[in-house]
């Protein structure tokens, strides 16, 4: 960290170590989670949004994916909630990355679609892919 | 300090409009840690006499149903999540509790700017908006009761108005940055709302 010429203190830290940090304080959170108070996940057992209207959230079936990944059923993880799964996978992969990154073992990647503007095809892409999910959430009865 | 808080709370379209925007996440992020971890001890406090006071007579004593809001709470556990152990664990990870979130925060608006293309800075923009927002709204924490509210309500205001003046995009397409991530968490808010308020009503008779 260093002073700029604004008298700012400049922190340039790289977003691999940012998000490499979150996504391992996550991970870490949660891993606690399951050690320390196993039974605090069995006994969450409802969604207050599907409780109160009848209709699952766009997360519903997330921890039933988890218990079923931790049981080794990817197929029966992806039927319950597909995004929330390929979404963890997608963690995963970039937390293995982020970690690379940061021990000097591979370069950065910084891809030039994910910088502003957003190209359109993203845009409307990534609500679609929410909105198609949450879809077969309702229809599939999760 | 001071004078930063004042200014995003009295003038925030000024404030933003003349932050530095790519000026490093590290006096933000100063900024923040020390307002929101001081703040947010003080609003714990509160809220353990809170629930030293009603907790032990309402909630801990399983005259709620907690059923009713699709949980199935074991006493052991709600009595640690209430006693005095756990508040000092949650005050000890505070500062990392606020980081994590203020960066998942950030990204969230900054992603929902880029879908509504109203992202015209970079990613830093967003964050260092974010954490003079959040920061300086945190002192509303030290408030008793209403604190964490006003105090949420101020910050979706002020991030709203900020992230339109750094980024130089619409009000609205702030609002929607802003709002529609926190639509779906407002309902479950609301409606775990409406199930404690039908829950007390129940338990005295529709008196309250």
């Amino acid at each position: 960290m260093a002073a700029s010429e604004t008298g700012e203190l400049r922190a340039d830290v790289s977003p691999e170590i940012i998000w490499g940090s979150v996504g391992t304080f996550l991970l870490a959170g949660g891993a606690t989670l399951f050690a320390l108070a196993p039974r605090l996940l069995g006994r969450v057992t409802g969604c207050v949004f599907k409780a109160g209207t009848g209709v699952p959230c766009p997360s519903c079936g997330s921890t039933r994916a988890l218990e079923s990944l931790a049981a080794g059923d990817l197929v029966g993880a992806l039927l319950v909630n597909p995004l929330a799964v390929l979404a963890l996978a997608g963690g995963v992969v970039y937390l293995m990355y982020a970690w690379l990154t940061v021990a000097g073992l591979i370069g950065p990647l910084r891809p030039g679609w994910l910088t502003h503007p957003m190209p359109m095809a993203l845009r409307w892409g990534l609500p679609s892919i929410l909105a198609a999910n949450w879809l077969y959430l309702i229809f599939s009865g999760a | 300090m001071f004078v930063t808080v004042k200014d995003v709370l009295i003038d925030a379209p000024r404030t933003f409009a003349g932050m530095i925007r790519d000026g490093g996440l590290g006096n933000p992020l100063l900024f923040l840690l020390i307002l929101a971890t001081v703040c947010g001890w003080i609003g714990m406090v509160w809220g353990f006499l809170w629930n030293q006071a009603m907790g032990a007579t309402l909630l801990g004593s399983g005259a709620m149903d907690y059923s009713q809001l699709g949980l199935e709470m074991d006493p052991a556990m709600l009595a640690f999540v209430s006693s005095g152990l756990f508040q000092v664990i949650e005050a000890l990870i505070l500062p990392a509790l606020i980081l994590v979130v203020f960066f998942i925060e950030a990204a969230v608006f900054h992603l929902m700017l880029l879908i509504m293309g109203g992202a015209n800075q970079p990613f830093e923009t967003t964050a260092r908006v974010v954490a003079y927002a959040t920061g300086s709204t945190a002192v509303f924490q030290a408030v008793p009761m209403c604190g964490g509210l006003i105090s949420f309500a101020w910050a979706i205001i002020v991030i709203i108005i900020g992230l339109a003046h750094a980024h130089e995009t619409s009000v609205g397409r702030a609002v929607a940055a802003v709002l529609l991530p926190l639509l779906l968490c407002c309902l479950c808010c609301v409606l775990v709302l409406i199930f404690i308020g039908v829950g007390l009503a129940e338990m005295t008779g529709g008196s309250l």
